[in-house]
């Protein structure tokens, strides 16, 4: 049985994608705002990260025109998640066999500030890019949107226990490996780090 | 281990709650990635191009979903209709309704075995199965030989019939003392007449005679005569007295134990000769039973009625009794023998 809470959620989901089959600008802005973490860190596990935002408003373009075609609204979560998986597919700049300096010359540098922090976070990525997926999902979820597990949980239908199994497994994969591959990270973020 | 590290009170849980304090390389991922953090609010001229559903559009869908369904569920309906149609238990009785000059009419069932006999002004219609129709003339007499699902039998014993079939070839068949006929999806008349006259002649779809081993397939528009030694070539309705006498000609001189070919293929360059197109099926027929024909002035013709030439030694092929060579011919015909149902309206 769902709390109170996720059944107002629900209906506001519900509420947000009838106003948007009707063309309520309000409405799409809603559900971009609540959906667009998933979408992006789904694009951002598959895709170059120069390319996942973009990749994430043609996302939304292609659900808000296809509306009409999900039958249960309240799926909207699961069901733009399949969209993306498949755009993530369809991207012609796969996130596999990227080399770093490929990388560098293709990202635009609004999002780092610095050719360092650029780096660190090509490894950081191609770290989570070798997680299993449900991992990987996770991770990118609560490192990079910053979102809670409660928060995860609720935009991808999962679990608490699974979220917080995914989440714990899939922080000891990424240290294993960022402990081999990644030594560099370490101990060039040490002095900021400062416990 | 995996599992040991996994924490069991969210409450104090950091990667369950990032407000929560967290360890060092956790806060550093956090710092790295925070830049690449979506941005939450979308581009105001991205939803300006969001182009939502118009009403009539999403009617339309709605229009065309239930038109699908409709078409999926007449298709089925039309599919099981047409399993009932053609099923039969065995041996079940068809009707027929007998009916006279003074517009009486009395209904009974007929059995295998059991017969139709009608006198003069006279007539009778029979049900087969739920296949078609059978008209019985007056004089005439037809007994049922069997009837089941996919194999109904009749025997014409004299007087003439008209049979009106829509189901797969082979369904129906007539016999005639020692000729089969057998329906490939048609109309046809079948008459034995009491002076030894027998023939058939095709409505609509394609007939099968099965004469002493040969089988001669007869088109709609058609008619074949059946003497009492084998069967002659199908010849059109309308064609000449002069063409029909030139084909019994050449008919006669094929069927002669003594094989004469100079006469055979002086017949076959005047029949030839008086030929048009509206001929063609007669002289494919003619070529298909009696192959030797390539060599004569039949096959040049035909081949110019059937758009076709010599290619690749197709003559020689043909001469030879090549079944391929045959076949490609009769593939250019434009109605097929096996396209039973595109007879539908002979299904009423």
């Amino acid at each position: 049985m769902q709390s109170p809470q996720a059944d107002q959620t629900q209906r506001q989901i519900i509420d947000w994608v009838q106003s948007a089959r009707r063309g309520s600008q309000r409405a799409y802005a809603d559900l971009y705002r609540r959906f667009s973490p998933l979408v992006h860190s789904i694009l951002l596990g598959r895709c170059r990260h120069a390319h996942a935002e973009e990749l994430t408003q043609e996302c939304f373009a292609v659900a808000f025109a296809r509306l009409d075609q999900l039958n249960d609204p309240e799926k909207f979560g699961p069901w733009i998640a399949t969209i993306a998986r498949r755009i993530a597919v369809s991207d012609p700049h796969p996130s596999e066999g990227v080399t770093s300096q490929e990388s560098v010359m293709s990202h635009s540098v609004d999002a780092v500030s610095t050719p360092e922090q650029y780096l660190d976070v090509e490894k950081v990525l191609q770290a989570l890019m070798t997680l299993p997926e449900a991992y990987r999902e996770a991770l990118t979820l609560r490192l990079v949107e910053g979102l809670s597990g409660r928060e995860i949980a609720a935009l991808t239908g999962l679990t608490h226990d699974s979220v917080r199994v995914n989440l714990h497994r899939g922080m000891d994969k990424l240290r294993q490996k960022l402990s081999v591959k990644g030594a560099d990270l370490q101990r060039n973020k040490e002095p900021n780090y400062g416990e | 281990m995996v599992s040991e590290s996994l924490s069991t009170n969210t409450d104090k849980d950091p990667l369950w709650d990032p407000t929560l304090p967290s360890d060092a390389l956790v806060q550093a991922l956090e710092q790295t990635l925070k830049p690449l953090r979506v941005k939450p609010n979308l581009p105001k001229e991205f939803i300006r191009s969001v182009q939502p559903m118009r009403p009539r559009q999403l009617a339309s869908k709605r229009v065309v979903r239930w038109l699908s369904l409709a078409a999926g569920l007449s298709i089925l309906a039309l599919f099981l209709g047409h399993q009932y149609r053609l099923s039969w238990p065995t041996s079940k009785a068809w009707t027929s309704v007998f009916s006279d000059a003074s517009g009486q009419a009395s209904h009974i069932a007929l059995l295998p075995g059991e017969h139709v006999r009608t006198a003069t002004a006279q007539f009778s219609e029979l049900r087969v199965a739920r296949i078609g129709s059978i008209k019985v003339a007056q004089n005439s007499e037809l007994q049922l030989l069997e009837t089941s699902a996919g194999q109904h039998r009749v025997k014409l014993n004299y007087g003439q019939m008209r049979a009106k079939i829509w189901a797969p070839p082979g369904y129906f068949a007539v016999t005639l003392d020692d000729v089969d006929i057998i329906d490939l999806g048609c109309e046809f008349e079948l008459w034995k007449h009491p002076d030894g006259e027998r023939g058939l002649q095709v409505q609509s779809g394609w007939v099968e005679a099965r004469v002493h081993g040969q089988e001669i397939l007869v088109p709609s528009g058609h008619r074949l005569s059946i003497n009492a030694q084998t069967a002659t070539t199908p010849v059109r309705m309308g064609a000449s007295t002069k063409w029909l006498a030139q084909l019994q000609i050449l008919d006669a001189l094929l069927a002669s134990k003594n094989i004469d070919s100079d006469a055979i293929n002086l017949s076959a360059q005047k029949l030839t000769a008086l030929s048009s197109e509206a001929d063609r099926y007669s002289l494919l027929s003619l070529l298909t039973r009696f192959p030797a024909l390539a060599d004569s002035a039949i096959y040049p013709r035909l081949a110019g009625y059937l758009g076709q030439s010599d290619q690749g030694n197709h003559r020689s092929a043909w001469r030879a009794g090549d079944q391929r060579a045959i076949n490609a011919w009769w593939a250019k015909l434009p109605n097929q023998p096996k396209q039973w149902w595109r007879h539908w309206a002979d299904a009423w």
